[in-house]
């Protein structure tokens, strides 16, 4: 048999054998990432079985061909070309069948991993008898299956828990959530970390040490005392049936249901422990009645929407090298701002008139630093390190050395103009300059510069360190090249910059006024207060329309309706609710009365107070189909003015800054695809009903009525 | 020389100085070193990557940042692949880190260096005597159950004594005696009063008071440790100083007949200072604006137990190298580390020294009290010893140029038996 080769095959396998040792390396060619595709599997399946019988390979290394991926998991293309369960099921017991072989090869079969091993290629190392890793930070391993709506299926779900116990393989299948390599280390996934360097000798070494002991089996959790509440809890049957309805009931409470894939996955990984790990049927035909759900196949789509946005700005010139900003005001967004900057390893200058917030800002920086470093995701050291990039000012030195800087002074025009005015004198010329507004016209504040093209806006939501997204403003003044460094600025802080035009509400807000404010209109028809809210989060929302004004602020939010009733005309009207709030100095939150009542973090009803905020009686319940109608076709009619106005570029930039910006149902795949979901003509009929019934506002826009005589979609195709 | 190649201070900033113990006592050298550095960078403008070398003082040279002008370096933004290093000349070494970046600058070897000095007195370990380090050696060696047993059987609770490094350090390491009793031998050999002594220090106070807004200038404020309040002053000089309070204390050396006493010393201290250091032409070229220029420096020599006499000896030697006398000088940092040091120094100045089994010293004239550390000194700021050498020469430039004056004098006492002066001048 022929088995020396160093020749790449046409699917990506390239192998040669050294002192006996195969050593296999995944490099799919044209690819940027090594992905599980079937022609891979196909042949990798009959190198395997050439391996099992080849007299001169007594260990297999599998390593990687790619510089910073190990396997990125399954095909994404291949998911979603699955016609039905049975094609699911078939591809599921396909990859366990192949994965089985590794295992069952009689030879050591090591994985030596650097980069990001995610999803199948995690199944895959699993199925090894040893996996060793190199100390990079690139490497990285995890499960996120459940968060594209499917569980893994090619063995994960029966043999992480056979290694790293029950309760860590459920915490990292129903999280998806990626582990670095020491971590890895620690949970035992990793057999051995070596310095990258010498990863693939190591592994050639350990392969060559498991093949002269002959003692390489099946891998196996590290035994805790049974008498622990951990040993008891991972190795009793009792102990393990404890665990799994403690995580199903989580699972239900935190998801309403409306994730099946977590539910899916428990049920799973509980048909493994019971049956010792051998329930890879079972786990098929789990897989298989997930794969074809809308839940994934949005999930999945939204998961393309985050790889298309890693496009925005390449048509723009080179971003500017930005290395040290400085950010003026150090209240909630520009404390978070310098935090989220220094955690990112840029030197940031912080400025307020008032040393107290400063002081207030660098607590709350540390405050976070601490966590990460409990959380283990920093050392001690790069605590203090990342905490030194912030420096403190009261005047304007130092602001000469900065690259770029953000403005999150309070929400007035006159005062972030004579910011900008006194920045202008205050930095170099190359310096840019961004500004933190959640409702102010960036093109009006340009006024006040000399070089008004150097300004865009930055707008963070809050809590900074935690919400994804950034809308990047472009005001009618404002270079390519300023947006352009701002974008990159965005990304290398770890956010999602979407590209909006200057206009009222810019893009989120003026799509989530009508959440706040339809709700508060149908509160003053009658309609209850927690029946609202508990019929929008059921719809999959993070946070019922009651509950949002209250956490935003009553009188943030009554500014923002005015705001855009002003810019935008009539169908933006504001409710009564938010003023009268404002009138009762029941602000929200803050003030430990909004909507709601608030004793400490507690929210309690008010039902006494909710009559006297409107001026008619309770009216008898709506279904919440006719409550969500109501506000999210509206929300859909304003998205769809929003793309008419060019106010963003695409349908897929607008459902991804919903999704991260107020947190719309991610297992919907976005308002828009909500909208595609539904038939645009349903959508308009439906508006054109309550335009009827409930008033003009809902008069549906030009483009959705176009789209609907044309039959377009939003997406387009499927 | 031609005026390009001298070398100018630009920018300088220091810390608060806080007493030992107190709101900085959490905050390590580490950290107070870099937030003068950082700041010194802001204030003048100067990008981070533009510094070819740092270098820092530092007397108790925390364990976990052994180069501590190294991590300074790193944590203020300064690129990997420029070098620092970290210099040790007792009380003087802020002022050693300022001369070895001139000589850096000088020899063309750097064109901006960032200088300081750092000290945590509060983070001075205490630590256990040599004997408890063999014991644990051989402890870690025991193998067997009998070896293990004979190592136990060697243990004596007084291994466990602690000593603190602090206290050791302040003794001289050749004389034997602690620095307050090298300022006793100053008192007595030149006939320097308790009365003396204490009326200096209540004017270092009333002076350190009086300019507590000036001294803001030169100061960046730094949140305790708890982040909860900022510390924006000095934490020494009293507001409610008073002679006969100072007059009561208790001699501290000498309990039977001394007459230094904690109230006419300086305390021990917590605090940093940083300067910035260049070539004049590279400040013009960067839009700089020099504070001063560094004109010439010396350090000098003599015994151990007269360790406070160093300004006295090291300043003719700096003058001399700076081609002036003593009364083109006008104003003075000497640092106070004891009332009666800084006084025995004013009588040698003026009238030399000549006593027999003593360095002779010839006079240079007499001091104006007038122009003699007119904002207060260590003895009511402080003295973190690593850092007051820069401390002192960043407030001499920043005095001068609110007088606007041409030439001034920075000067120290070394413990070890040494003085260091440094001539700056202004055009």
């Amino acid at each position: 048999m022929q088995l020396m080769t160093n020749q790449t095959s046409a699917s990506g396998l390239r192998f040669a054998v050294e002192d006996e040792i195969a050593r296999v390396e995944i490099d799919l060619p044209g690819e940027k990432v090594n992905k599980l595709t079937t022609a891979w599997m196909t042949e990798f399946e009959a190198l395997l079985d050439r391996l099992a019988t080849a007299d001169g390979v007594r260990a297999v290394v599998l390593a990687s061909g790619k510089p910073d991926t190990y396997i990125a998991g399954a095909d994404l293309d291949e998911i979603e070309g699955l016609a039905s369960a049975e094609d699911a099921r078939e591809k599921a017991r396909f990859g366990q069948r192949v994965f089985a072989k590794i295992e069952n090869l009689g030879k050591p079969v090591v994985a030596a991993i650097h980069g990001a091993c995610l999803g199948g290629g995690g199944e895959l190392v699993l199925a090894c008898h040893s996996r060793i890793a190199s100390d990079d930070p690139a490497t990285r391993i995890g499960w996120p299956e459940v968060k594209l709506g499917i569980i893994p299926g090619f063995g994960g779900t029966q043999r992480l828990p056979r290694i790293v116990g029950l309760q860590a393989a459920l915490d990292l299948i129903l999280t998806g959530r990626m582990l670095d390599a020491r971590r890895a280390r620690d949970l035992r996934l990793f057999d051995s970390l070596v310095y990258r360097s010498l990863l693939v000798d190591e592994a050639m070494r350990e392969a060559r040490r498991l093949a002269d002991s002959g003692r390489f089996g099946v891998a196996r959790a590290s035994r805790r005392p049974l008498w622990t509440v951990p040993g008891f809890l991972d190795r009793t049957p009792i102990g393990r049936e404890i665990v799994l309805t403690a995580a199903r009931r989580r699972v239900q409470r935190e998801t309403r249901g409306q994730y099946p894939a977590a539910l899916t996955a428990i049920q799973s990984l509980a048909a493994g422990v019971r049956s010792g790990g051998k329930a890879y049927a079972r786990e098929a035909e789990l897989l298989s009645r997930m794969a074809l759900t809308p839940e994934s196949r949005n999930l999945v789509q939204l998961y393309r929407l985050t790889e298309i946005n890693k496009r925005v700005g390449r048509d723009l010139p080179a971003p500017a090298a930005v290395r040290r900003i400085a950010v003026v005001g150090a209240g909630v967004m520009g404390g978070g701002i310098a935090q989220l900057a220094a955690s990112q390893d840029l030197g940031v200058r912080l400025k307020d008139i008032q040393p107290e917030p400063l002081l207030l800002a660098l607590r709350t920086a540390r405050d976070l630093m601490h966590k990460a470093a409990r959380r283990r995701r920093l050392g001690p050291v790069e605590v203090d390190n990342k905490l030194a990039h912030i420096t403190t000012t009261l005047d304007y030195s130092g602001f000469s050395l900065a690259d770029l800087v953000i403005e999150a002074v309070v929400e007035r025009m006159d005062v972030k103009q004579r910011v900008l005015r006194d920045l202008e004198s205050a930095v170099r010329e190359d310096c840019i300059l961004a500004t933190n507004t959640s409702a102010l016209s960036v093109t009006e504040m340009a006024a006040a510069l000399g070089d008004p093209g150097r300004l865009a806006g930055m707008h963070f939501f809050n809590p900074v360190h935690r919400m994804p997204l950034v809308e990047v403003i472009v005001s009618s003044h404002t270079r390519p090249a300023t947006v352009a460094t701002v974008v990159a600025l965005a990304r290398k802080l770890g956010k999602t910059p979407i590209v909006v035009r200057d206009a009222p509400g810019f893009l989120v807000n003026r799509i989530l006024a009508p959440f706040m404010n339809e709700a508060s209109f149908l509160f003053e028809e009658g309609q209850d207060v927690e029946h609202l809210d508990d019929a929008m989060r059921r719809f999959g929302m993070p946070m019922g329309p009651f509950e949002l004004i209250d956490e935003v602020g009553a009188d943030v939010a009554c500014e923002a309706g005015r705001t855009l009733h002003a810019g935008l005309g009539e169908r933006m009207r504001p409710a009564a609710l938010a003023a009268r709030l404002v009138e009762a100095k029941r602000l929200g939150r803050k003030t430990g009365a909004g909507v709601y009542r608030y004793t400490g973090k507690r929210r309690q009803p008010d039902r006494a107070r909710w009559q006297t905020l409107r001026d008619r009686g309770a009216a008898s319940a709506l279904p919440a189909s006719v409550l969500q109608e109501r506000v999210f076709g509206l929300m859909i009619n304003e998205a769809a003015r929003c793309l008419d106005e060019g106010i963003v570029a695409t349908a897929a930039d607008l459902d991804l800054a919903l999704v991260f910006g107020i947190g719309f149902p991610p297992f919907r795949g976005g308002l828009l695809r909500y909208a595609d979901a539904q038939g645009i003509s349903t959508v308009v009929r439906g508006l054109e009903r309550l335009e009827r019934e409930v008033g003009p506002r809902f008069a549906p826009c030009s483009r959705l009525r176009r789209m609907a005589d044309a039959g377009e979609t939003f997406h387009g195709g499927r | 020389m031609n005026a390009g190649s001298e070398v100018v201070v630009v920018a300088g900033c220091r810390t608060p100085f806080v007493r030992s113990g107190g709101a900085f006592r959490h905050l390590s050298a580490v950290h107070l070193g870099q937030v003068a550095a950082a700041e010194t960078l802001q204030r003048s403008g100067c990008d981070p990557h533009w510094v070819d070398e740092v270098v820092f003082g530092n007397i108790g040279q925390p364990a976990e940042a052994t180069n501590i002008a190294r991590v300074i370096a790193l944590r203020v933004g300064i690129p990997a692949d420029r070098p620092a290093y970290t210099v040790q000349r007792n009380c003087a070494s802020g002022m050693q880190a300022i001369t070895s970046a001139a000589e850096k600058i000088l020899t063309g070897q750097a064109r901006i260096v960032l200088a300081g000095g750092t000290e945590s007195m509060s983070q001075i370990p205490v630590q256990y005597p040599l004997a408890f380090n063999e014991w644990m050696g051989e402890w870690m060696r025991a193998r067997s159950t009998p070896q293990r047993l004979r190592a136990l059987a060697r243990f004596r609770l007084r291994l466990l004594t602690p000593s603190s490094a602090l206290a050791v350090g302040l003794t001289d390491g050749y004389a034997g005696i602690n620095m307050g009793q090298t300022a006793e031998v100053l008192a007595r050999e030149f006939g320097i009063t308790r009365d003396e002594q204490d009326a200096f220090a209540f004017d270092s106070h009333r002076r350190a008071v009086a300019a507590r807004e000036r001294l803001r200038g030169e100061i960046v404020p730094v949140p305790a440790q708890d982040l909860a309040s900022w510390i924006t002053d000095d934490q020494g000089p009293r507001d409610d100083i008073a002679l006969e309070r100072l007059g009561r204390m208790k001699p501290y050396f000498d309990r039977r007949s001394g007459t230094v006493t904690i109230g006419n010393s300086c305390p021990v201290t917590d605090g940093a200072a940083a300067v910035l250091l260049m070539r004049r032409d590279t400040a013009n070229e960067l839009g700089l604006e020099p504070l001063g220029t560094l004109r010439a420096w010396a350090y000098a020599g003599l015994e151990p137990s007269r360790m406070g006499l160093g300004p006295a000896y090291a300043t003719p030697r700096a003058l001399h190298k700076a081609g002036r006398r003593w009364r083109d000088i006008q104003l003075v940092e000497l640092n106070e580390a004891f009332a009666a040091q800084v006084l025995a120094n004013l009588h040698a100045f003026e009238r030399g020294v000549s006593a027999p089994g003593v360095q002779p010293l010839d006079p240079i004239g007499p001091v104006d009290r007038g122009t003699l550390n007119v904002n207060g000194g260590a003895i009511a700021l402080g003295h973190p010893v690593g850092a007051s050498g820069a401390r002192l020469v960043l407030t001499l430039l920043q005095e001068m140029a609110r007088r606007d004056l041409e030439r001034g004098l920075a000067t120290l006492c070394i413990g070890g038996g040494q003085g260091a002066a440094l001539v700056f001048e202004r055009n």
